[in-house]
């Protein structure tokens, strides 16, 4: 019992100390300051720029950090179960509005903000029908429900447009990514549909966890002529693994983003995800000046976002093809 | 809402939410001596089953009742590759726990569901009492489903077919001298064990609004880590006294996991957090010892 009794000392201090943190934290202010609480499922560098967008858009429409605004971040670092103990948190703390970047925090606080009336503003949703975050892209709010969005997909052709202009005699497209990763499933049936029109046939390499990214690459040699990963966080996050392999076995590789292509892809579309951000923000911010959140409807990149390709020569160059002078001209260049 | 009473309330939902994994983990770690890993697969079996049932327009109640059978059934052929194949029991757990993920694929059809706008076992309580529901109300629904959970294993563990259980994890070499069948044993308890993690799944999925086939990964850490934790607090042989000390070693894990998230610290400190938690629960035995100067045991290296 003697053990209990200290462990209940111990308790007892800890919430003591945790009360003197928290008096020192509360503050008083006479402008509105608007609570904003933004949550991502896990850290990712172009799930970072996103947040940072939606943060800089809010700035320029006059909801300053630090002045007028106060927003809350947190990132559940890839834990599920800490998605919804962050949503009963941001609702607990009667948010003005929350923003949630990808689809199972997305999901989350949507159902802890259920009848609450508290707006949901959601980015980085590839597919928020199939995810049942809203019933329509124009009426988007539903049973309770006050949400509206950014939705991510990418759109595929233009990206097969790049693969058949720098490898045009590829025959085979080598998906690597994890199938069991809802936000993959939308692009993934899209090439599907649309690899045959550029004469493509598909072969398909599943990474569960980063750490089966390796073998998955080496297991498209032979198979693959051209290797494509769609937005997969699980095969982005370990990336080079897949690089080291495709200029191994001279796979030309083709990635979904600029952060991917500064890691060693070939090529990418050249969206841009701050921009997806701001365009995230630019709703939140229309929410707090007093607009109704359902009247927002869904959209997806804006077309200032779409700017070209995004290209590295040297890595194509490592991976054994080269780069078409027309490709360039429409290209931001990295040269690593 | 002052801050102390958000996290409080928090807290325990999310305890009453999770705690049917530390009884889970329980049964298998602690009665049965059985590490039993299948966890993180059956529990997003539950989940699934529910979640397809329930999108399919079944009663949410039965589709929850539907996850507590998959995961029997889950645990008892884990039970099965242990007993029969003779395949020793962390590896069997791991063969299910990877295997499970493509059922849990198969069954769900794709990798998330959404029970966003779908009548959970939430909703209809809630409707039954002419409410919308709310935090408080989830909470009542799911205190009252742990504690049926928890009084009738307290009450299952002390019937003879629970006492044999017991005595299979204690000294399964003496109760086959005796002539009793513990392979049957093993096998009761990995389906009961992994009946309740599945029905933990199907709660859970239908809280957060969504199934996803991802949402296993690390669910045994934590099961473990609450089960430990309670155990160091209360150094007790009681079966109603251990089915406490889970409930109290998954408040104290979810009260960090909380106090963590409100003092704006990064969740990914967590894992460390819990490391050295769990770290510290396991070494007090050992610590008081050494103080007192008794002899120690080498470390189990299985």
């Amino acid at each position: 019992m003697d053990k209990f009794c200290s462990v209940l000392k111990f308790v007892v201090i800890a919430a003591a100390l945790f009360l003197v943190l928290f008096q020192t934290g509360t503050g008083v202010c006479a402008e509105k300051v608007f609570q904003v609480g933004i949550t991502q499922i896990a850290p990712h560098p172009a799930l970072d720029s996103i947040r940072n967008g939606c943060i800089k858009a809010l700035e320029e429409a006059g909801f300053v950090e630090g002045k007028n605004l106060k927003v809350e971040f947190i990132n559940a670092q890839g834990d599920m179960s800490l998605t919804k103990t962050i949503a009963d948190k941001f609702v607990a703390g009667k948010k003005d509005v929350i923003v949630t970047i990808t689809t199972p925090s997305s999901q989350a606080v949507s159902v802890a903000t259920k009848g609450t009336g508290i707006p949901v503003v959601f980015i980085a949703v590839t597919s928020p029908v199939l995810a049942g975050l809203v019933p329509d892209w124009e009426k988007p709010c539903s049973s309770g429900l006050r949400i509206t969005g950014v939705s991510d997909f990418m759109p595929i052709k233009p990206q097969l447009d790049l693969i058949k202009q720098i490898v045009p005699n590829a025959k085979v497209l080598g998906i690597v990514c994890n199938f069991g990763d809802d936000s993959n499933t939308k692009s993934v049936n899209e090439m599907r549909r649309l690899a045959p029109e550029y004469g493509l046939k598909l072969v398909e390499a599943n990474v569960s966890t980063s750490a089966d990214i390796q073998s998955a690459g080496a297991s498209l040699a032979g198979r693959a002529d051209v290797a494509w990963i769609p937005m997969c966080n699980t095969t982005v996050t370990g990336l080079e693994a897949l690089v080291s392999v495709a200029e191994e076995k001279k796979i030309p590789l083709f990635v979904p983003d600029h952060e991917s292509v500064d890691r060693g892809g070939i090529g990418a579309l050249n969206f841009d995800n701050f921009l997806l951000g701001k365009q995230g923000g630019k709703k939140v911010a229309r929410i707090l000046k007093g607009e109704d959140v359902c009247k927002i409807p869904v959209t997806t990149w804006p077309p200032e976002a779409l700017k070209g390709y995004y290209v590295n020569p040297k890595a194509a160059e490592r991976m054994g093809v080269s780069i078409p002078e027309a490709i360039l001209k429409k290209s931001s260049i990295v040269r690593k | 809402m002052g801050v102390i009473q958000a996290i409080l309330v928090s807290s325990l939902s999310d305890t009453v939410a999770f705690v049917m994994i530390a009884l889970g983990v329980f049964i298998t770690l602690r009665v049965l001596a059985f590490p039993d890993l299948t966890v993180d697969g059956s529990f997003v079996t539950g989940g699934s089953i529910c979640a397809v049932l329930i999108s399919n327009g079944h009663n949410p109640f039965l589709a929850t009742l539907a996850a507590f059978g998959a995961g029997l059934v889950c645990g008892v052929i884990t039970g099965l590759l242990n007993t029969w194949l003779r395949i020793t029991a962390l590896l069997a757990g791991v063969l299910m726990m990877v295997g499970l993920y493509s059922v849990n694929l198969v069954i769900m059809g794709r990798p998330n569901i959404p029970l966003i706008r779908a009548l959970t076992i939430f909703d209809s309580v809630a409707g039954f009492f002419g409410t919308a529901r709310n935090t408080i109300l989830i909470i009542y629904v799911l205190s009252a489903v742990a504690l049926i959970a928890t009084l009738a294993l307290s009450w299952f563990l002390r019937t003879e077919i629970g006492l044999a259980l017991r005595a299979s994890g204690e000294n399964e070499q003496m109760l086959r001298s005796l002539g009793a069948d513990t392979d049957k044993n093993i096998l009761i308890g990995c389906g009961l064990s992994n009946g309740l993690i599945a029905l933990c799944g199907a709660l859970v999925s239908q809280r957060q609004g969504f199934c996803d086939v991802n949402m296993g990964i690390g669910i045994i850490v934590t099961g473990l880590a609450c089960v430990i934790i309670g155990e160091a607090l209360f150094q007790t042989r009681s079966v109603p006294m251990m089915l406490l000390a889970a409930f109290v070693g998954t408040f104290l894990y979810r009260l960090i996991i909380v106090v963590v998230l409100w003092l704006g610290l990064s969740p990914g400190l967590l894992k460390l957090i819990t490391a050295c938690l769990v770290i510290f629960a396991l070494t007090m035995p050992f610590i008081k010892k050494k103080i007192r100067g008794e002899w120690l045991p080498p470390a189990a290296r299985f």
